[in-house]
């Protein structure tokens, strides 16, 4: 079920009447019934990982409390320190046991729905390259719904308990809602345990003006979606179909064609689904924060996809940057290759594997990793040309301030990010280079003027009206810089002239989105992962 | 607490006159391209008191001519037909009729039977935005729908047609209050030549056997009929393509006997009625131009008269003058477009004004 969808508007409708209807302590419950009856929408089958990823996690979390309960008993009733220590050790190696077994089986059924056929297709290579006619069948499993997403949130959940950072849930139902909460399921954002339970089961009654509000939020989310991101989409789609008839110039214009609607796509999405949440007086956290903005790779990291960055670098990057291994290897690497190389070099390898996953989390396909391992490249190489910059920037020490730079620092890295997205939609990671390549090589700057863009792509009132939408998403940026929530500005206009925005961009959604006859209804971007 | 509702109640306000001035902008007019789509609305414009109703696809609103039937038999008439307008649609613009007047006679065009589901959207909608809300439009849209209609876009066309706003033009803003008009009982003129050539071949089928629902259908119009005690007839216009297979020309035949119905194939009467498709027909073929529509129309009035008690309504003064009115706007149509195909070789203007 499309959030863009009218039977999504209709089931909404009915989820809302149920939650006012139900008295506020069992409102969580309302909740999830809608989530579970959303899921099945995308296909009764995909329940079946669902719930068992909720149904181990919760077993193996209740076996962690429960031994986490009888080891504070026992110690309570033990006065020798040694006995004491050995309950501990016993009851932690327990529940070691539990998580790993939790890890392994919520994480085998991501790995099964999504990896199975990427490693049968890679094993199939190898056989061909040693020579041997044998293959493997492909198992063409359906990936179960926002599976990348739900299950990474409950392995943080697990994390957090096997941590004694999070007290685990007692009512597998609430466990249930965690991990299924519908607005989120479908592309995030990651939340975490102790943030979404603040408000995830309070049953919090809808009001006129939190309505108002979430309203806005989403009006906003279908804006971005519909009047941006649909409505540039099949352009994008004959400039990737045909690399070797687009590259240079036309390459650019794809790279740049996908940021916009990337970024349409995924924050209006987000929109949606947080101002959804705000309905039920839910809070979920964002996952944006103006990244076009940003001055560095690092800093981008730090505003797009937020979540999910945090989830890597919190449950990936520190743990196994501070792990047994790592401090063992960082020892050796000192001693082999000094103080400087040899301090960084651990830093490095934990950034690749974290980039590494994360790319791998994105798709299964070589594209993706290629794609997660440029960013951590370009991050590495930023670290290590950092005293470089230093010295720069103390021979030039006002240039930093200079709005010029800052402008050049901001163009930088936007295009930087649009190179390496190339490994997200161009097939074939030796496609994506030669592409790259085909900027210096082939730019032909004269043959992309003269073909026209608004003939071989989308008629040329396409291109406006999404001109139109991205004049509104800078007016939008403006009013949120400093972080401001932009309806925080709606407020303080007369409110002639705020109905009378809201009023304009819901007919704009109307009239310029692609929806309804004609067009077909497309999924949001990050769905897939 | 009183200013809040003045603010929700001028909003709601100010959105509902903005969307619907919206939407009737966007809604195309029909007034330059696809005239076809303003043929059933104005079934509403007339008097409701016609003899014969017409009731068919385009073989229907371009093949006969009610002013002959009027002006040689006192016939009053009118051709509820639209492109492609299936036989269920043709069924409900029955019904829809009788809502209105009780004709003596409906006359059914069977080229129809040849579609056994849903077609096409966009001739959905030349057939059924033109119908007025009632329990048979409802119908009509049940039975018609395809796959990606959705029942919004019928109670408010903007979501069907609001990627119009880049084809806006002046005829949008000079037609927002009146629609144009673009027939006259129906009866879209074309007094233009463009003789039949070429005719392609008839499509190869494996079955020639009409489909369940059209029969389905058809039974239903003939009790709807009897039920209301309306004759009703089966006609197959004299157009030279979409072929009408002899197997299917049987079927008819057949099933008109069955239900003692009067059924005409006039691709039979082609030499009796003087049809020369080199003068007769404004696109090869396809449909009869205004001049074979009379000679269609003549043959088919003494049809009419002689199976059924038809009145002679020219002696009826009201009718006569309506009806005169009528004739002379026709014959000064047809002057003004053979002026323009003599001027410009084109017709121009193709609305009736």
């Amino acid at each position: 079920m499309l959030f863009t969808s009218s039977a999504f508007v209709a089931f909404m409708a009915i989820v809302l009447i149920l939650y006012r209807v139900f008295p506020q302590r069992h409102r969580w419950f309302v909740l999830l019934v809608a989530s579970m009856t959303f899921y099945g929408f995308a296909g009764p089958s995909f329940l079946f990982y669902i719930t068992a990823t909720i149904v181990c996690t919760y077993i193996c979390t209740t076996r962690i409390r429960l031994l986490r309960n009888a080891r504070d008993n026992a110690v309570a009733d033990t006065v020798d320190k040694t006995a004491r220590k050995a309950i501990r050790a016993k009851a932690k190696a327990a529940c070691k046991r539990w998580f790993v077994a939790c890890l392994l089986v919520t994480l085998g059924l991501l790995a099964i729905a999504k990896y199975t056929d990427f490693v049968i297709g890679n094993a199939n290579s190898l056989l061909g390259l040693i020579g041997s006619g044998r293959r493997f069948g492909f198992m063409h499993l359906a990936l179960p719904m926002g599976i990348s997403f739900y299950t990474f949130q409950t392995v943080g959940y697990i994390i957090d308990v096997y941590r004694e950072k999070t007290t685990p849930l007692t009512n597998p139902f609430k466990l249930a809602l965690f991990v299924s909460f519908f607005p989120q399921v479908i592309q995030g954002p990651i939340s975490r345990f102790d943030d979404l339970s603040q408000t995830l089961y309070s049953g919090t009654p809808v009001n006129r003006h939190g309505f108002t509000r979430a309203a806005q939020r989403i009006l906003i989310g279908f804006f971005k979606k519909l009047v941006i991101a649909d409505r540039l989409w099949p352009a994008l789609l004959v400039l990737i179909e045909a690399p070797d008839e687009f590259r240079g110039a036309f390459y650019l214009f794809s790279i740049l064609l996908y940021a916009i609607i990337l970024f349409a796509d995924f924050t209006g999405g987000l929109d949606i689904t947080i101002g959804i949440a705000e309905i039920f007086g839910i809070r979920l956290a964002e996952n944006f924060n103006r990244p076009f903005y940003s001055r560095s790779t690092q800093e981008y990291w730090q505003r797009w996809h937020i979540t999910m960055y945090t989830w890597f670098r919190d449950y990936v990057f520190y743990p196994v940057s501070v792990g047994k291994s790592m401090l063992r290897f960082s020892k050796f690497s000192r001693r082999f290759f000094g103080d400087g190389i040899g301090k960084r070099l651990p830093v490095h390898i934990t950034l690749l594997w974290t980039w590494f996953l994360t790319g791998f989390w994105h798709g299964a396909t070589w594209n993706f990793v290629a794609w997660g391992l440029a960013n951590g490249i370009v991050i590495m190489v930023s670290l290590e040309l950092a005293p470089l910059y230093e010295r720069f920037h103390k021979v030039f020490p006002s240039l930093g301030e200079k709005k010029f730079y800052r402008i050049f620092q901001i163009f930088r890295t936007f295009w930087l990010m649009n190179m390496i997205r190339s490994f997200d939609i161009y097939p074939g990671v030796m496609n994506a280079f030669r592409l790259m390549l085909s900027v210096i090589t082939e730019f032909d700057l004269s043959g992309f003027i003269s073909r026209n863009i608004s003939e071989l792509t989308l008629p040329i009132s396409d291109y406006v009206s999404a001109g139109i939408g991205l004049l509104v998403l800078f007016w939008l940026s403006w009013l949120g810089r400093g972080g401001i929530d932009f309806r925080d500005k709606w407020a303080t206009f007369a409110w002639p002239v705020r109905y009378g925005v809201v009023g304009a961009i819901l007919f704009t959604v109307l009239i310029l989105g692609a929806y309804g006859h004609g067009y077909d209804a497309r999924q949001f971007i990050y769905n897939q992962f | 607490m009183y200013m809040r509702w003045v603010k929700i109640f001028s909003s709601i306000i100010a959105f509902v006159l903005v969307f619907f001035v919206v939407q009737r902008l966007l809604v195309p007019k029909y007034a330059t391209v696809v005239l076809e789509g303003g043929l059933i609305r104005e079934y509403y414009s007339s008097n409701f008191d016609h003899n014969v109703v017409f009731i068919g696809d385009c073989e229907v609103y371009a093949n006969f001519s009610p002013i002959t039937l009027w002006d040689e038999f006192g016939i009053t008439s009118f051709l509820r037909g639209s492109p492609q307008q299936l036989i269920w649609q043709s069924y409900y613009l029955f019904h829809d009729t009788l809502r209105f007047e009780t004709p003596d006679v409906v006359v059914f065009n069977v080229l129809a039977m040849q579609y056994n589901e849903p077609q096409y959207e966009p001739y959905n909608r030349l057939t059924l935005d033109g119908m007025r809300w009632s329990r048979a439009k409802f119908s009509a849209i049940s039975a018609s729908r395809l796959y990606d209609e959705s029942w919004l876009s019928y109670f408010l066309p903007f979501f069907r047609y609001k990627d119009r706003w880049r084809d806006i033009s002046g005829e949008d803003f000079r037609y927002f209050f009146r629609s144009p008009r673009v027939s006259i009982n129906g009866f879209m003129i074309r007094s233009d030549v463009v003789p039949a050539g070429f005719i392609p071949a008839p499509l190869p089928r494996a079955n020639f056997q009409f489909g369940d629902t059209a029969y389905y259908y058809l039974d239903r119009m003939v009790q709807l009929a009897a039920h209301n005690d309306i004759n009703l007839v089966l006609v197959k216009a004299p157009t030279l393509y979409p072929h009408w297979h002899a197997q299917w020309d049987e079927q008819m035949v057949d099933f008109a006997q069955r239900n003692n119905l009067l059924y005409i194939n006039f691709l039979e009467y082609i030499e009796a009625m003087g049809l020369d498709f080199d003068t007769d027909t404004f696109n090869a073929g396809l449909h009869l131009n205004v001049f074979g529509a009379e000679k269609l129309a003549r043959f088919f009035g003494e049809i009419l008269l002689e199976h059924f008690d038809l009145p002679d309504r020219r002696n009826e003064s009201d009718t006569a003058a309506a009806w005169n009115n009528k004739s002379e706007l026709y014959h000064r149509i047809i002057e003004r477009q053979q002026a323009e195909i003599s001027t410009y070789g084109r017709i121009i203007n193709f609305l009736i004004n």
